[in-house]
Formats: structure tokens, sequence, C-alpha cells
């Protein structure tokens, strides 16, 4: 049902209330504090239709365009994309992806989010996914050191991930000839 | 665990965690911050749907979890709704429309694809005309136009 | 005047006064009513203006909604809480506030009712209109709780009678067009659920459903889910119409055989015809530069070769790897139509499969699902070079899109899937009616033994020793191919090249283009050919004497297998290493390549074996590039289960029946009955199965159910060969006639 004005403006208002909150939380590294703010945030700005008779934009991934995504999309996005923040600090690794992934679904072309999947992949180990991803981001914005840090994170599994298998192979062939 | 829900206009549900988690948004709320005993505002969820929904979930809280991909070449089938389920949605289009609303807000995926099938078994075979009495829908083609979109559409009436 | 506190003063610049908003007010009473809260009056928000005439102040991002309730006001002629509507006895009229209140059928009924209201208002003395006005603005003013207890009031005050208006006139209005209200997510998943009948209803609603139904992404479904296979919903399937615009390249082709002809271009005399590699510099053409169709380009210099030696003249731009890789000549026309680099791409979509995003081979139907197609509706004169190859490039790669056809204005055309749908569906439709165009014309003068056509050429071999290649659609002679001494009795041809065997003993390859025959090779001393296929350089031979001969084609190097006691009626390969045969002694026969054995026979049948055609949702089938097609097939077991894919093989055989075998168990799954006498010659494809008999009678059967869906007959001469494609029935008989059963819709397809 399509609800008032007021309403609409309330529960936004709320919504980046949760979310200033949650911003404050973190800086000060309370990250489950930020978390729940921004739980809260997203309770109060989803399922709120800014734009009502948007009809036509059926999300078609070819034609959309970033003049497409409304106010209340990019702060669903951004709230999203600062959760996975939140979690890649707490080391929930397997929810990072999860709230990037939302964050992209909100904004497509939220940068941040992209970025924040990508560290989200590393860590749950498709590394492949991920330089990908890295690829796709530097073209934008080359020479960004953040960049350069997650390759050296891909490098460190990549390494721990060899040495892994170093270990569990190691003595079969010795068996092998005898 | 006993979690809480509290609609939008201020009236608190009591649900089970199996229920709760019914709705991704929840679990993942729930996820994060652990499960508490503060309510959980839902301010874009009134009471009436709430209660509805949460009928549904509790209903269904022991089904197991669909782990279906959705591939664009497998035809989506809505003549497959269980008989409670069907029953449950025999509702006013109000309520079915407050349904749809709320369990996309709330994230609940099966929920959401009751309410869709349901409301295209009502569309299904009807003629435009039929659609725009059942919904009460104005038709704002004039004349020439709504010649033109017959004639456009005309291909898929020879089945 | 107090604003409900429930409303947040954020904005500092706020109107503090609500109440100023509509026309004078009398009384104090009447501002206190104004200040209550209610959230359905659009006078008490902190946001409006003062200015009483318009409500312009709302909100800047709803534009909408404020319109709408503009237009509410414009045709009330009032605000609701106009005081004096009260005294004048006025029916207050909302702006939209609610559902109800912004729906397109109560704003258009407004007026109306509005209209009839007053009248009857008008007609009661004074006071009464004075009370009842005052409990209709009463009313208005209230919350929506308020008003569910003033409700519950009045109900429990009712009359029948007036519960019975009650009970017809609420379902009426309680309706909700969920298109326009719901999100659009919501809106296009309720419609993909429905069928492309009451999509296309749907889209006749409104404007806003048509915005939806319309949706390319939906139809692009539908296409995913009807296309090239049988929907497990609604049971149609739709031609993939896969054309990949062969009429174009073909027309190009002839194009730039003219103008190679009468420009002087570099010229290359091919003497001997041996062009070795360094010769062969790959130049750096513009993409679009002709090469004819190589008629003498000897590939290998170790391949003796006796062709007709023509100087033929043509710019290069083949690639070194095609010139090196010499098995597929059609590498070396595709390069014609593009740029070098592309020609690998091209390459693999003339072979009709290609790689996708995971790099596995794609069918066909996903080639044609990724990139959107484009049109060329009139082939022979558009613009569209190269347009075949915008198909089944990877969609994500920017050169594929350089190769979609360009509309008038040069920026690339893409259809509507909604449309290709439609396209399909009207062929389809003419399927299921048996609604076709028959022609009918002499080909050869005597009997015809073998026909294969696609979208472009219709090639047919005789009796009379001769090969005639025809135009599909207009059916013009194009060439006429002698050379045979005997009855030519196989054929089988792709873009470039044409293989022919004959009673002679020998397999001929043409140039079917330029007419001119490359090469002889003498398959067999003691007997004819019977039978023949060519698939990925590899050539299989089926003899009157029983024995199979496998070629390759590239070194030139073949070996013998023997095991059938009698002719070998048909071959065909299968993936890397297995050939299938089938022969008058009533066998067929599965062999291993590799071993050069065999290591399956299929008994069954009780008379020769004619035809055998398999198909499989495997190894890349290029019989694709001849026009045939032979996309993926569901194995229909026993239960009617569609979800086995296992490849399997149908044969056709002089005892009348047609037979479905399992090739991985070597089980005869059913057995088709309905002809009288035996079937020369059978062929099928996802959708539909036809056999041609000696009688004369042609059936087309459904794949999945093998039941017979039409006999055509026309008269009693016995039908030799037949051939299917996803629109077009082509079948050769015994007196040299050929028919061509179409269904397409006007020959636009």
């Amino acid at each position: 049902m399509p609800i008032s004005e007021e309403e609409l403006h309330q529960k936004m208002a709320k919504g980046l209330e949760y979310k200033q909150e949650g911003a404050v939380a973190f800086k000060a590294g309370k990250y489950d504090e930020a978390l729940k703010r921004y739980h809260h945030a997203l309770l109060y700005l989803r399922g709120l239709n800014d734009n009502p008779l948007n009809v036509s934009k059926s999300r078609d991934p070819d034609n959309l365009k970033e003049s497409d995504i409304t106010e209340l999309e990019k702060e669903i996005s951004t709230i999203n994309a600062n959760m996975a923040l939140c979690q890649l600090r707490l080391e929930r690794f397997d929810r990072i992806a999860r709230c990037a992934n939302e964050a992209l679904k909100a904004n497509p072309f939220n940068k941040k989010a992209k970025f924040r999947l990508a560290q989200g992949l590393i860590r749950e180990g498709s590394v492949i996914k991920a330089a990908k991803l890295l690829d796709e981001l530097e073209k934008d914005s080359p020479n960004d050191p953040a960049f350069a840090a997650e390759r050296r994170q891909i490098d460190i599994r990549e390494k721990q991930a060899e040495s892994k298998q170093r270990k569990e192979f190691a003595g079969m062939f010795d068996r092998a000839k005898k | 665990m006993a979690i809480i829900l509290r609609s939008s206009n201020d009236e608190d549900f009591e649900v089970s965690l199996e229920v709760a988690n019914q709705s991704i948004l929840i679990k993942n709320l729930l996820d994060d911050i652990g499960t508490t005993s503060d309510p959980i505002p839902l301010p874009n969820v009134n009471s009436k749907v709430l209660k509805k929904v949460i009928e549904y979930c509790e209903h269904h809280q022991h089904d197991p979890p669909i782990i279906k991909d959705e591939y664009d070449d497998v035809p989506r089938r809505s003549d497959d709704i269980p008989p409670w389920d069907e029953q449950f949605m025999k509702v006013d289009q109000e309520m079915l429309f407050e349904i749809l609303l709320a369990s996309n807000y709330m994230d609940i995926k099966p929920l959401l694809d009751l309410g869709c099938k349901t409301v295209a078994n009502m569309i299904r075979g009807k003629s435009a005309e039929e659609i725009r009495t059942m919904f009460n829908i104005k038709n704002d083609f004039n004349e020439e136009e709504l010649a033109q979109i017959k004639r456009e559409n005309e291909w898929a009436e020879a089945h | 005047m107090a604003i409900s506190p429930s409303i947040p003063q954020k904005d500092t610049s706020i109107r503090e006064s609500p109440a100023k908003v509509s026309a004078p007010l009398n009384s104090p009473e009447d501002e206190a009513i104004l200040s209550k809260n209610s959230p359905q009056m659009n006078t008490v928000t902190p946001y409006m203006s003062q200015t009483p005439s318009t409500h312009e102040a709302v909100l800047p991002q709803s534009k909408t909604l404020r319109r709408k309730r503009n237009y509410a006001e414009h045709i009330s002629g009032a605000s609701p809480m106009d005081m004096e509507s009260a005294s004048l006895g006025k029916y207050p009229v909302f702006g939209g506030k609610c559902y109800r209140h912004t729906a397109q059928v109560y704003l258009a009924e407004c007026s109306s009712t509005h209209q009839k209201l007053q009248e009857a208002l008008a007609a009661l003395p004074q006071s009464e209109q004075t009370k009842i006005s005052g409990i209709w603005r009463d009313f208005a003013s209230e919350t929506a709780e308020r008003r569910l207890l003033i409700l519950q009031g009045l109900v429990n005050l009712c009359c029948i009678p007036q519960l019975s208006y009650l009970n017809r006139v609420v379902p009426e209005q309680l309706r909700v067009d969920f298109m326009a209200a719901a999100p659009p997510d919501i809106a296009l998943k309720i419609l993909s659920y429905l069928d492309a009948k009451s999509l296309c209803q749907a889209a006749q609603v409104s404007r806003t459903w048509a915005a939806l139904a319309n949706d390319d992404i939906l139809w692009h479904r539908m296409c995913a889910q009807h296309i090239d296979k049988v929907c497990k919903k609604c049971g149609w399937g739709l031609p993939l119409l896969d054309r990949t615009s062969r009429r174009v390249y073909e027309a190009t082709a002839r194009r730039a055989l003219k103008l190679a002809a009468n420009a002087p271009s570099a010229y290359l005399p091919s003497s001997h015809g041996i062009i070795n590699g360094q010769t062969a510099a790959v130049a750096a053409q513009p993409a679009y530069s002709f090469v004819l169709p190589a008629s003498n380009v000897a590939i290998d210099a170790s391949m003796p070769m006796n062709y007709s030696q023509q100087a033929v003249p043509y710019r290069q731009t083949i690639p070194i790897s095609s010139l090196i890789n010499p098995t597929d000549f059609s590498a070396s026309l595709v390069s014609s139509v593009c740029a070098p680099q592309d020609s690998v791409q091209l390459m693999d979509e003339m072979q009709g499969s290609c790689s996708n995003a995971s790099g596995k081979l794609m069918t066909p139907q996903e080639a044609f699902l990724r990139v959107r197609r484009t049109d060329s509706g009139d082939s022979s004169d558009s613009n569209s070079v190269g347009d075949g190859a915008a198909i089944c490039a990877n969609a994500d790669d920017p050169r594929a899109h350089k190769h979609i056809t360009n509309g008038s204005n040069g920026r690339p055309r893409r259809r509507p899937w909604k449309e290709i749908f439609a396209e399909r569906q009207i062929i389809a439709n003419n399927w299921r009616k048996f609604r076709y165009r028959e022609s009918q014309f002499q080909a050869h003068t005597d009997g015809i033994l073998c026909v294969q056509f696609n979208d472009s050429y219709m090639i047919t071999g005789s009796y009379d020793s001769k090969l005639h290649v025809w135009d599909s659609e207009t059916f013009e002679l194009v060439q006429e191919l002698t050379g045979h001494t005997m009855p030519v009795r196989a054929l089988e041809f792709d873009d470039c090249k044409l293989f022919s065997g004959s009673l002679d003993g020998t397999v001929k390859i043409w140039n079917y283009r330029a007419g001119t025959c490359i090469r002889t090779l003498q398959a067999f001393d003691n007997g004819g050919v019977i039978s023949l296929h060519h698939q990925k350089g590899t050539l299989v031979v089926g003899g009157e004497n029983g024995a199979i001969r496998v070629y390759n084609i590239a070194k030139m190097t073949s070996f013998t297998l023997t095991g059938h006691t009698d002719w070998v009626n048909a071959v065909r390969l299968y993936g890397e290493n297995t050939l299938y045969s089938c022969s008058d002694d009533m066998r067929i026969k599965r062999w291993d390549l590799e071993k050069r054995q065999c290591v399956r026979t299929f008994t069954g049948h009780t008379h020769h074996v004619q035809s055998l055609q398999l198909s499989s949702r495997g190894p890349a089938d290029t019989t694709a590039a001849t026009g045939n097609q032979l996309p993926s097939l569901r194995r229909r077991t026993n239960g009617m289960n569609d979800e086995d894919l296992h490849p399997y093989m149908i044969t056709g055989s002089l005892d009348s029946t047609m037979r479905v075998w399992d090739i991985e168990t070597g089980e005869c799954l059913s057995t088709i009955f309905g002809h009288v006498e035996g079937i020369w010659s059978m062929a099928f494809d996802a959708l539909r199965i036809v056999s041609g008999s000696n009688d004369g009678t042609i059936k087309v059967w459904d794949t999945t159910s093998h039941t017979c869906l039409f006999t055509l007959q026309k008269d009693s001469v016995a039908v030799n060969c037949v051939a299917l494609s996803d629109t077009r029935i082509v079948v050769g008989d015994n007196d040299g006639n050929v028919r061509v059963f179409d269904f397409r819709n006007d020959r636009i397809a």
C-alpha cells in the first residue's frame, strides 16, 4: 500500500539515523554495535518505495544506468557495504560476501561494494573470482593501494594452500617408489 | 528462545527461533547480533499482515530448505500449490497485496512465491477485459492504440 | 494548533501551522478539527505550505502523488476541509493518500460519483444536507483506527438491506491493481508464471500492464523455455531458426565474387594450387574484405590433388592457422568475411558449437540466447556483412558486437525477445495445425536418391549420375555437377564443400558453388558407394559389399572396417571415435574407430535397415553446419521421464517400422509402427520425425511420444529421401520430383 508522504519520510529519517549511529559505533571500533545499528537501519529502509511510478525500470542489466538507481537504493547499498566491512573486521569471513552481494543487488554501480565482495571472496577461498573483480575495479581506479593489499592477500592464501597441499602429498610418491 | 517481533502499530508477536528464521531478513539480523529478547521492529509490516505471515511461517517451519537454483530455461509452475497454502491465500486482494509486500520485505521466499503464483493464477487464461474487471483497472488506451496492441498480440491467440 | 508529536520536526523550515492550508476557517472548532492527528488528511503535514489555493508544497520527490492530489482537488472543487462544503452540502473528496484514492479507476470515476452524490444531497432539505455532509466530513477527517471504530458501530446498526448493499458494493471496490501498485520486481515475478497467451492478454490491459508484460527479460525466459526444446509445462516447442543468416552470408560471398571479378585486386594464380605457409602471409586487411570460396587452394603440399586449375582472383585474408589446418574448408571461407582474429570464433560458430563462459561447449540454443538476435529480415540486399558472426560469439566480447548488424541509422539494432518468440510461435503453430505451403519441381529426369538442404542451398543426387545444386528459396538451379558415371547414392555438404558418393565406387569432393570437382577418391574397387558421412575431417564411406572405409581427410589416410555382409545404407559418426552404421543385413553396428572394430551390434529389424540418425547432448555435432540440425533431445523412457539425457538413435527400415535404440545399452526402446510399406528414409529433430515410404506416404511423428501427427500422400511414387529443418520438410521421390513443405508464415522467418 503506498504510504503517506510523512510516513515515508519518517521512516527514511529513522533509518538514516540508525545508519549514522552505526557509523559512529564503527569509528569507535564497536563493530557488533555498528552491525546492530545497520540492521535496524535496514529494517526501516527496506520495503519503502521512493519512486512509485518508476514502472518501466525492469532492471535489465544491459540497459541499467547509474542514474536509474534511486537515493533509497543507494543508501541501502551503502549500508550493506558498511556491514560487509564490519564483518571483515569481525573476521566473519563467510558473511562478507553475503552483505556485499546485497549491496550490489541494490546498486550494481557501488564500487566499494564490489571491492568488499572481492575481499569476501578472497577470504572464502574463491581467489580467481576475486582476482577478476579486482581487475575490473582497477580499470576504473588504477594504482589504488587497496587493490595491491588485496592481491597480497591472494598471494598469501595461495601460498598457504600450496604448502598445505605439499604436506598432504608428501611421502605419497616415496611410498610409491617403495 | 522466543523472539519478539514488533509490528508497525506496535503490537508484539512472540515466535520461536525456527519460525523467525524463515525470514532471511530476521535470520541475518539474529546471526549477526545474536538472539535477543529485545523486540525486533518491523516498521513496514502492520499487525494484521504480520499475523498472517507468522501463521504461514509456523505452518512451514519444519519444511526442508529448498536449494533450487532458478535457471532461466526451467518453466515456473504455478499449478503445484498445496491445499493448505491455497486455503491460506483465500483472502481479499488487499490482504494478498500486503502479504506480497510483507514477504518481500521480510525476505520469505516461499511465501513470496506463493503470493505471486496466486496472483498469476488469477490472471491466467483471462482476456484483457476480464483482467480489468477483476482488478478494477482503467483502460487508458485510446481506440487506435487498443486496436494496434490487439494486432500486435494476435499471434498468441492461436494456441 | 497543536502539531502532532509523531511528526518529526527535522526540517527547520517547516511551516508551523498546518491549519492555514485550506480555505478560510470560520471557527476555532474547525481549526481544532483540522489539527487532529490524521495521516489521511493531506492538510495536516508540516511540509505543506501556507498558500491555501494550491497544495504545492508537498515533498519534491513525489511529484506524481502531488499531481494526483491536485487533480482530486481540482475535480472536487473543494479541499477536504473546506468548511463551506458543510454548509453548501458538498461531498468531501480526497486527494490520493491510500491506494484506493490514488487508483486510476477511482480518480476516473470520482467526478461522476461526486456528481451523483451532490445531486442526491441537493434533493434533500437544507438541514438534512448539512447533517449528512457533516457526517461525511467528520468521517473523512478521522484516523484509520477511528474510522474502523465508526464503521464497526455503523455495521452493528445496519439492517439487512444496508448490509446487503455493503456486500454488493464492497467487493467491487476492494480490488488492487497489482502491476501498478507493487514494486516492478514483484510484478515481473508474478508475470513470469504466465504462459504466452496470458501474457499477451495482460499486455492489452493498460499502459502499466503493457510496459511490464512486454518486458524483454520476461520474454527471454519464455524463449529459453520454449525454443529448441519441448516446454515441460505447456508442451510446446519452438524452432530455433538459427539461420545465422547464411543467406546473407551467401549473398555477400556471391557479391564478393562479382566484385573480385570486376576489380583488379591481388591476383594469385594458383599454379598447382599449392600455397605454403610463407606466401600466405596474413595481410592487415580491413574486416570486411572478401575472399572467394577457395576453389583450388591446396592446403597441404603433400596432398596430391587433381582438380582443374583455374586462376581465381582473391584478396588474401586467410590466417596461416587455417591454411595449416586444412581439414575444414569452412575456415577459409569464414575468414573471408571478417578480420583474421575473429575467424576462430566464426569457425567454431560455423561448426555449430561454441564455448560459453565456463568454457564448455554450448548447445545451439544456448548460443542463440546468449547474444541478441539481430534482424536480417530480407536477406540478399542487406548491408549486414558478417551477420552470421554475431550469433554465437561470447556476449562479453566487444568484437562480437562489432558484427551485429546495423540498422538504417548505423546503430546496432537488437530485436526484442517477444518478437523473436512470436515469430517462432507462428511457425510452431503452423506445424501444429499442419499449415504449409507446398512447392514441387522436377529436379532430375530420374529418381532422386539423396537430398540435403540449408537456408541457402538444396542439393540433390540422382539416378542420372548428376548432382544438382538449387537455391533453396527460389528453387533455381545454381549448378549442375557432372562427373559420376553411375547413380549418386549419397551426398553431404557443409558451408563450402560437398561430398558425393556414387555406385561407381568413387567419392567426389566438390566446390559446389563454383561447380568444380576438387577431388575424387576411389573408395571401393569392387562395388559402389552407398552412404557417406563427414565430420571434423573424418569421412566415412559405406559400400555395396559391406565394407566401410574411414578416411582422415587431412592426412589422406584410410582404413577399412568389415563386418556387414550387405549394402551399408547409412553411416554416422558420433563424437571423436565412434561410428554407427546400418545395413541390408538387418543389423546396426557400432564401431570404435581407435580400435577399428565393431563393439556392438543392434538386432531387431526384420528387413533392410535403410536410414539411421543419432541424437545427443554430448559431443559437438557439426551436422548443424549442414543445415539439418541435431539439437539436444531428451530421451523418453517408459515412464516419460524427461530428465534423462541419454543419447539415442532412430533407424528406419524396409520392414515398415522405425526403431528407437539406446546406444549405450543396445536396447531397442521402442518400435514405431504406422507405415504399410518399407521406409526408405527418415530424419528427426527435437520435435518431430519425418519418414518417407515406398508407397509414397510421408509421415510426421512427434519425437517424444512417437505418435503419428500427420500423413501426407500425393501419389504412389516411392519417396526415396527426406530432409527436415525446423521450418521445412523436403522429400525427393523416385520420379525425380522434389517436394518442399514450407511451414513459415509468408516465407518470412
